[in-house]
């Protein structure tokens, strides 16, 4: 028997070698071995076939890099070229030699990176993207501590910022902006503009100039000339069509004539609110500057850190200066007021938006995660029938790495079309998202598919591609391309090796859907609980109006009493009008607006008015206005029109939850509690409890019902207000009447618009509205995808057994068998991906719980619903192969041997 | 590297195709290397070097049949091409010039 070679050392070369030169170097090696055997001896042959492998190794490994990476010293790189161009068209041709599956492989793809790039288009907009000043990290805001209001901070005092510019040393600058207002009545139709005062070194904080003139200089603040306006480039464009000599023109608003200073660049907003039409200075009255009465929390202040400044350090030195501050004004400081510095983008983004933006990211991610799991799927099964074809070409010459290229090249095309359809369909995607957003979400305007969004685009292309390209030709370099040529696809080890990772990956596909599916029941039930919950009101088939009637002359107290008239006659005449059936008047907040006012309340028997959680949120309406609210009357009587008069005794309607609060057990009816009179909290006074009526939650389904306290219109301090009408049909036909009779009552005034507060509700509830819609739609999409990567997988698997299930239906086997053992496999592969997708989702779960309401976590009643839909729909694309089983000819079957 | 310029292992795996004639392979060129130089060239280098070679059109390959002592595998059999030869002339050429007037033990430079 003739000698031979040691056979992990004859393995190392044939896995070394590049494939061109495999045959004839193990040829060599052991023709020499067997001639080294017989001259010397076995041992020193195996000796000397080791020494070979050792000094072999380095060569051929370094051979085989430089086949993967071409370079421009080797004189034969544009051959290479030659090589990868024939690759492609190559691909191609194999692409469209099977249609169905490249059509199937590219809606996968389009759908998992087109989602991708839509929701990272969001995500980068509002929260990765840095803030579009220069050194955007050395800016800060700045707010205060107060126990006041909830949460426990809140925007700065006027007093407490003149002191801190004055004795600060980290900052470069203070600059505070507060809101302002302008109506531009030589428009057409008076336009509102959007305003904000903003302290005269804004622009320099913040390092960006104007485009045209220039900014504001705080010399003008002091000559006492502050009627000048920098303007943005919209209103440029809108209201001056880009007039380049628009500096020095005069502006002539409601609140006075302002001559335009500068034009700011394109895109320019300042942080704490955007789409400003108009900045004007923001000149301190000389109240705001002193600490008397009145603390007014309304500064949004931004500073730029100076260099070398930390944030830690600058958190310390404004310690030390509100501790000082307090200390000198210990009466001021009582309710709080000591400094609070964030970082500026930490602050305007948030750490709620943040994670929010991350969730979605990580949602989409697992849909992508699913696509190239099923196009690598795809791939592998088209890789299996073509196997004879690789064979082929490796017996012909083709070197590994160059059918690997191959197969490369083909994913990426295939990732690199998809891609293309994706970003495409994501320019769409991306407007109607931007249109759905919840309001309030920061920076939403800039989000569009811009360069880092084509960027990121790419690169998940790239990844895709590759990814799911060099599955199947890890699979082959496994198997060796010759077995490929051998084995037809049937039976032997590659197959088998083959069908194993094919189910392995539709296992990951289940999981991953499962997981998905699990956040979006999360979701969904969420949402149900949210809709559920009683608001206390009917707030379906409601049209609001907000009506300020234009009152000149006598005392204020006299306005306020003509504002009231005519809003009642402005009620009257919209009740008289088809389609109302009842119509109340509103002075103070209007439920589901997200405003409130709320007032101390003086109850007999506590030395001290309740305020914090015991105070109340005061109405003050016609008697209409709880009926037509459908406010359901618990105890006592309604309001009627003797309440509602200014001389009328003093009366009050409290809900559940105020009665409680403050009468405990007693009956409050005929009681008395005491609430402010004026605008000052200190003056109280006495109403007799007339009814109880149930409890509202005004400010959402998410609050709490808190103590409320209803009293007559004319009894309070307001002569403007909101029409709330009761519609018997739909209420945004009204919208254009009731809009047309309000600004009878407002001449040269903007009309807001009417709202509905079924509108207002969902803008409350918008942003679960969205979760639950986007992530369901992932959920689908994903269940979906790893239903169809089932099917294939079935089918495959069915096709391969063709001949057996033929065997075994000539030996009388039934077609329901046949049908239940297909299933029973499927039941495997999905019983093993939503085991592991439960726990997974379980596992990641906790990162959801700030995203829910009133539902766990780690629901049961989801945990165990959404693996039953996902094993429904899973049978369901399990069936169809199986039922082609059970259709198996037995004579057609065997013959195929 | 200009291409007509031979490395030192190039060069004898050159000239051992030339001396082997048609029986030029793998392992005679290995052994001819080795028994006249004594220097035991590692396969994983001769193959490369010999590809590079190929490559570069100095010599052509063609596959003979498997014969049994090698395991059922094939021969790659080398011959020299024309372009090869010159190289060969040419880099001999400049190693005799620079060689010229020194002597053998590098100590001196003769005149």
């Amino acid at each position: 028997m003739t000698p031979q070679p040691p056979r992990v050392a004859e393995w190392l070369i044939r896995r070394s070698i590049v494939w061109r030169d495999r045959d004839s170097v193990l040829g060599d090696l052991r023709e020499e071995f067997v001639a080294r055997s017989s001259a010397e001896s076995p041992r020193a042959a195996a000796a000397w076939y080791w020494r070979q492998v050792r000094q072999s190794l380095g060569p051929n490994v370094r051979r085989r890099v430089r086949d993967v990476m071409p370079s421009d010293q080797t004189p034969d790189a544009p051959r290479r070229l030659v090589g990868l161009g024939l690759d492609v068209r190559y691909a191609i041709r194999s692409l469209r030699a099977s249609p169905g599956l490249t059509a199937v492989a590219l809606l996968v793809l389009t759908l998992g990176i087109g989602a991708m790039t839509a929701i990272f288009s969001i995500v980068d907009a509002v929260v990765l993207r840095p803030l579009p000043y220069p050194q955007p990290d050395r800016l800060v805001a700045l707010r205060q501590t107060t126990t006041a209001t909830r949460p426990e901070f809140s925007s700065v005092t006027s007093q407490d910022f003149v002191d801190w510019t004055a004795q600060q040393d980290v900052f470069e600058g203070l600059a505070a902006t507060v809101p302002g207002s302008g109506t531009d009545q030589e428009a057409p139709e008076p336009e509102a503009l959007q305003v904000r005062r903003v302290s005269p070194n804004l622009f320099a904080v913040l390092r960006v100039g104007p485009r045209l003139g220039h900014a504001f200089t705080t010399e003008r603040e002091v000559t006492e000339n502050p009627y000048v306006a920098v303007i943005s480039d919209g209103y440029w464009r809108r209201r001056f069509g880009a007039d380049p000599n628009v500096i020095g023109r005069i502006l002539p608003l409601d609140n006075g004539n302002w001559q335009i200073e500068g034009v700011m660049p394109p895109g320019f907003d300042e942080p704490f609110s955007e789409s400003i039409d108009l900045w004007t200075p923001y000149v301190m009255s000389a109240d705001e500057r002193t600490r008397g009465q009145d603390h007014n929390n309304h500064l949004q202040v931004v500073a730029r850190l100076k260099p070398g400044v930390t944030l830690a350090q600058a958190r310390a030195r404004m310690d030390q200066i509100s501790a000082a501050l307090a200390s000198a004004y210990p009466d001021w400081y009582k309710r709080g007021g000591r400094a609070l510095v964030y970082g500026l983008a930490d602050w305007t983004i948030g750490a709620q938006v943040r994670s929010w933006m991350l969730m979605l990211l990580g949602a989409v991610t697992c849909v992508l995660l699913i696509a190239c799991v099923n196009v690598a799927n795809l791939l592998l099964a088209r890789a299996t029938t073509r196997g004879h074809e690789i064979g082929l070409r490796a017996a012909l010459g083709a070197g590994q790495w160059r059918l690997t290229r191959g197969l490369l090249v083909e994913g990426v095309l295939l990732s690199a079309a998809g891609t293309a359809l994706a970003v495409a369909a994501a320019y769409g995607v991306v407007n109607l998202l931007r249109t759905s957003l919840p309001p309030g979400v920061p920076r939403a305007a800039a989000i569009a598919v811009n360069g880092r969004v084509l960027a990121m685009a790419l690169l998940a292309s790239v990844v895709t591609g590759v990814t799911f390209g060099l599955v199947p030709a890890i699979v082959f370099s496994g198997e060796g391309m010759v077995a490929s040529l051998r084995d037809s696809g049937r039976g032997g080890t590659a197959s088998r090796a083959r069908q194993r990772l094919r189910a392995t990956l539709v296992v990951a596909e289940v999981a991953l859907a499962a997981a998905l599916a699990i956040g979006a029941g999360l979701f969904a039930t969420s949402f149900i609980r949210l809709l559920s919950v009683k608001e206390g009101f009917d707030y379906h088939g409601v049209l609001t109006a907000r009506a300020v009637p234009f009152e000149t002359g006598g005392t204020a107290a006299d306005r306020t009493t003509a504002g009231q008239l005519a809003l009642k006659d402005l009620a009257a005449r919209l009740r008289a009008m088809p389609g109302v059936d009842s119509v109340g008047v509103l002075g103070g907040a209007l439920p589901l607006s997200g405003a409130f006012h709320r007032l101390p309340a003086q109850v007999p028997g506590r030395a001290e008015p309740l305020s914090g959680d015991d105070s109340a949120d005061v109405y003050y309406v016609t008697p209409e206005y709880l009926p037509t609210m459908r406010v359901p009357m618990i105890r006592g009587r309604a309001f009627t029109d003797a309440d509602d008069r200014a001389d009328g005794d003093p009366v009050v309607v409290l809900n559940q939850t105020a009665a409680r609060r403050y009468f405990g057990d007693e009956d409050p009816i005929g009681r008395t509690i005491g609430l402010p009179t004026g605008t000052t909290l200190d003056v109280f006074g006495m109403r007799t409890i007339v009814g109880i009526v149930g409890d509202e939650r005004p400010l959402g389904p998410e609050t709490s019902p808190r103590p409320e306290a209803y009293s007559p219109l004319a009894q309070g301090p307001y002569g403007n207000g909101y029409l709330v009408l009761r519609t018997n049909g739909d209420p945004e036909a009204l919208v254009p009447v009731v809009k047309a009779l309000v600004s009878s009552v407002m001449p040269k005034r903007v009309v807001p618009p009417p709202a509905t507060l079924e509108s207002l509700f969902g803008r409350l509830i918008a942003q679960r509205r969205f979760n639950m819609l986007l992530v369901g739609l992932f959920g689908v999409l994903a269940m979906a995808i790893a239903a169809a990567g089932l099917y294939g997988v079935m089918s495959y698997l069915v096709a391969q057994r063709t001949q057996e299930i033929g065997v075994r239906m000539a030996l009388g086997a039934a077609p329901i068998r046949v049908i239940g053992m297909v299933l029973r496999q499927a039941v495997g592969l999905l019983a093993t991906g939503l085991v592991l997708g439960l726990v997974l989702a379980w596992s990641a779960a906790g990162f959801l719980r700030a995203f829910l309401f009133q539902v766990s976590a780690h629901d049961l009643g989801v945990y165990a619903g959404v693996p039953v839909i996902l094993l429904l729909a899973g049978l369901g694309a399990a069936y169809f192969p199986a039922r082609r089983a059970a259709r198996v000819d037995p004579l057609i079957a065997l013959r195929s041997e | 590297m200009r291409r007509d310029v031979l490395g030192e292992v190039e060069h004898l795996i050159l000239l051992a195709i030339v001396r082997l004639g048609d029986t030029a392979y793998g392992v005679t060129i290995r052994q001819e290397i080795e028994q006249r130089t004594g220097r035991d060239l590692a396969i994983g280098a001769l193959y490369t070097a010999l590809e590079r070679l190929e490559r570069k059109g100095f010599v052509r390959s063609s596959l003979s049949d498997p014969t049994p002592e090698r395991g059922g595998r094939s021969k790659r059999h080398y011959r020299l091409k024309a372009a090869g030869a010159s190289a060969l002339r040419q880099s001999r050429e400049r190693l005799v010039r620079m060689w010229a007037g020194v002597s053998t033990d590098l100590r001196k430079v003769g005149s």
